[in-house]
């Protein structure tokens, strides 16, 4: 027992020195109270550069503006990985902060140690909630990945940076070849092979597609192949089926008839407005990066669903992350909760997306004018918002993070020649169901 | 007389519960101390203890050695990981400790003898470790990027194809055979080019920390001996591998146990450069015991492979001192 105190004690030593002071988490559901006096609140988060400003500027308007004393201190803690390691410390050490940032396997992860409050009953508050109306203004995709099924369908976080998985399209490419946008698999494989070109030394200059192996977009890819990601118990994957076999074997011919290829890091952002590749796969959140270098060479280029088995019902990946509240003091969830329900309210919304690039969660703010004026000078944003409606969540069940890594490598081993696409979806598909079995 | 006993206590008993000596000196150590408590014992003590448990974000069940026993052998996830992790530790040690080792012998032999601009070369070679590697690796990746790297540039001057470098997962011995249209069965593939191409990376960093080891023992070789070789005319090379070399020895001895040990338990070089991948063809023991702890939040079973990797540290550099510590020449 000593020897545990003394951890502990360590723990909480060093964690104080690193986090804004918080008290121990306490159990509170109360969501109709009001405040009393004034509350101080801290958001942990992963948004740098622009993006963090765009933040900071909602944040002193929010602290302003808020009438009821509340100001909320929003710290960046890294990015994404670091900011879940420093969670994880900040658990076991009690000074969690009220809110912070989180992807869904993130969220499951905090679970483990009850630490989230479930925001049903404050979405619901007659007293702090919201209207049905305004509920149903939020795109269902973003806030259903937010219901945890595995924790009892509780509504353990809030949409806050999202975006959604397209198809970056190069025009003038298109142009030349006199072909559309392709709207089916079979259409995108030959657009991409007529794409590509080579040198007199027979080396390849322009190519088709460009492979990415982030989980997200293979699962995008099964969805727009008219599969599922899981199977209905929520236990054991459901990719590692046709569509997902499908989605292998045409990189695999992609890859071997030579009209895809796989840039390293960020490169494709370069390669597409720069002339040498036609198709690649990304998220919304993209769109800055790739204007300023179109901007630059002057490419005309366009965003797109993803190809579709089915064209009357598309569909594909969204993603970015959300936002989740701790347990703390029944005023300081309470504050915490008319920050970020502020945040997702239509105008706010609508000038985040405009200053931060991200998606508005909200169909009413397409009416604002900040993001028409945002839209007039950046086209792009306006043709992924559009598909918003097409978007679904993936799964946000305990060891999905890992998951993903299987399903890169089980991309990766083919491209690589390391295995068919039979095997290596047959591999990846056992190692992902063991994967979810220990997590559960 | 009582009176003059009693101050001779007073005198004496505090001098000694209190000696100043003393208290100077665990003053002096406290800096030291608490440093090194706070951040490498206490740690070390707080992992052994949840290496015990079942730690999945939160502490759970007492496992006693069950999270050891997982990654040896128990689970079927987790132990073919640790073992794969292990060969690829070991391999990297291969790759990179004899090379860096002949290189940086090599050089200091060099640098030691008289020669123009001595120290600027002394320099040159040591700067690359000063250099912030995640900030080298930077550059690195660049060079190595399969699409418009340099290093593929300089292949295609001598007609040999493009190779994918930190991104390619197959086994050199593979790549190698497969040029002359061979194909190798897997297991014989080899550690694949990313990890040699890490490798490399890895001696171009550590080298000029070698080189200066490597003077520094070269200057210890006291001057006579060359002198009487020469009179009895002994040749360079007699004179390099009969004077130097043995000469040199406990610094050889050292230098291979100190690099053997970075290298076992390096993180920030394959973290920055390949982060594991691909393929997990680079994920070595500490990426291992990064990515349980840290991005499955299984601290239990991360504190138990960090210990597991302890203990291999310790073996390998036993086995050292057995084996190559009686060979070594102390003047």
């Amino acid at each position: 027992m000593r020897v545990k105190a003394t951890i502990l004690a360590t723990m909480m030593l060093v964690s104080a020195a690193c986090s804004a002071a918080a008290p121990a988490p306490q159990q509170s559901t109360e969501a109709d109270i009001t405040l009393s006096g004034p509350v101080s609140i801290t958001l942990w988060h992963a948004l740098s550069g622009p993006q963090q400003v765009a933040l900071d500027a909602m944040v002193k308007k929010f602290n302003e503006t808020n009438g009821k004393g509340i100001t909320v201190t929003a710290l960046n803690q890294g990015n994404y990985t670091v900011l879940g390691q420093k969670l994880m410390g900040a658990i076991q050490a009690g000074s969690l902060p009220e809110l912070a940032h989180a992807y869904e396997s993130n969220v499951a992860d905090y679970m483990k140690a009850a630490t989230v409050v479930d925001l049903g009953p404050y979405k619901d508050s007659k007293t702090n909630g919201l209207s049905k109306a305004s509920q149903d203004d939020i795109y269902k995709g973003y806030y259903d990945t937010n219901i945890f099924p595995q924790f009892g369908n509780q509504l353990l976080s809030w949409p806050f940076t999202k975006s959604l998985a397209v198809m970056y399209v190069n025009e003038d490419i298109l142009k030349e070849l006199g072909k559309p946008i392709p709207k089916t698999w079979d259409e995108f494989e030959a657009t991409a092979a007529a794409a590509v070109k080579k040198d007199a030394s027979g080396k390849t200059t322009r190519y088709g597609f460009g492979f990415t192996t982030d989980a997200s977009y293979f699962n995008a890819q099964v969805y727009s192949r008219g599969g599922s990601l899981m199977a209905a118990d929520n236990q054991t994957v459901a990719w590692n089926s046709t569509q997902g076999l499908q989605v292998l074997q045409m990189y695999d011919r992609m890859n071997k008839n030579g009209s895809g290829y796989t840039p390293a890091g960020f490169d494709w952002q370069n390669d597409l407005p720069g002339g040498k590749l036609l198709f690649y796969f990304s998220t919304t959140s993209s769109i800055p990066f790739l204007k300023d270098i179109a901007d630059k060479t002057g490419a005309k280029w366009s965003i797109a669903n993803l190809p579709q088995a089915d064209t009357a019902k598309p569909k594909t990946v969204q993603f970015g992350a959300n936002v989740a509240i701790f347990k703390s003091t029944a005023e300081k969830q309470l504050a915490s909760w008319l920050f970020i329900k502020w945040m997702s309210e239509t105008d706010q919304s609508a000038q985040f997306a405009a200053t931060s690039y991200y998606m508005p969660v909200r169909k009413s703010s397409a009416d604002a004018q900040i993001l028409k004026d945002y839209w007039a000078k950046v086209p792009q944003g306006k043709q992924g918002f559009d598909l918003i409606q097409y978007s679904s969540p993936e799964p946000n069940v305990r060891g999905q993070q890992d998951v993903r890594n299987v399903v890169s490598d089980m991309m990766t081993s083919v491209l690589a020649g390391k295995a068919t696409p039979d095997a290596a979806i047959k591999a990846a598909g056992d190692k992902a169901n063991a994967i979810f079995k220990d997590n559960q | 007389m009582a009176a003059e006993v009693i101050p001779a206590r007073v005198r004496a008993s505090p001098r000694r519960r209190l000696p100043v000596e003393t208290i100077q000196a665990w003053l002096f150590l406290l800096p030291a101390v608490v440093i090194i408590g706070v951040f490498k014992v206490i740690p070390a003590i707080a992992a052994f203890y949840m290496s015990l448990f079942k730690w999945d974000v939160i502490q759970g069940a007492f496992r006693g050695l069950g999270n050891y026993t997982d990654w040896l052998y128990d689970s079927a996830l987790r132990s073919p990981d640790f073992w794969r992790a292990l060969s690829t530790t070991f391999a990297y040690v291969i790759f990179t400790v004899p090379l860096e080792m002949a290189i940086a012998l090599v050089l200091a032999y060099l640098l030691f003898q008289k020669m123009r601009a001595r120290g600027l070369y002394r320099t040159l070679y040591y700067l690359p470790y000063v250099t912030s590697f995640v900030a080298a690796a930077a550059v690195f990746v660049w060079v190595f990027n399969p699409q418009y790297g340099p290093a593929n540039e300089v292949l295609g001057l001598f007609g040999i194809g493009a190779q994918k470098w930190l991104e390619e997962p197959s086994g050199i011995f593979e790549l190698a055979a497969s040029a002359f249209g061979i194909t190798l069965p897997a297991w014989l593939a080899g550690p694949s080019l990313a990890l040699l191409v890490l490798s490399l990376v890895t001696v171009w960093h550590y080298l000029g920390y070698q080189i200066v080891i490597f003077l520094a023992g070269l200057s210890n070789i006291s001057q006579e001996f060359y002198e009487a070789a020469r009179l009895d005319g002994a040749s360079e090379r007699q004179i390099f591998t009969k004077i130097t070399l043995p000469l040199l020895s406990p610094t050889t001895f050292f230098v291979f146990t100190v690099a053997s040990i970075g290298v076992l338990r390096s993180f920030d070089s394959v973290y920055v450069l390949t982060n594991g991948g691909p393929l997990d063809t680079t994920r070595t023991v500490t990426l291992l015991v990064f990515r349980t702890a840290f991005q499955q939040a299984q601290f239990g079973l991360g504190s138990a492979l960090a210990f597991i990797l302890t203990l291999v540290i310790l073996l390998f550099t036993l086995i050292q001192f057995r084996v190559l510590g009686r060979r070594v020449q102390y003047g």
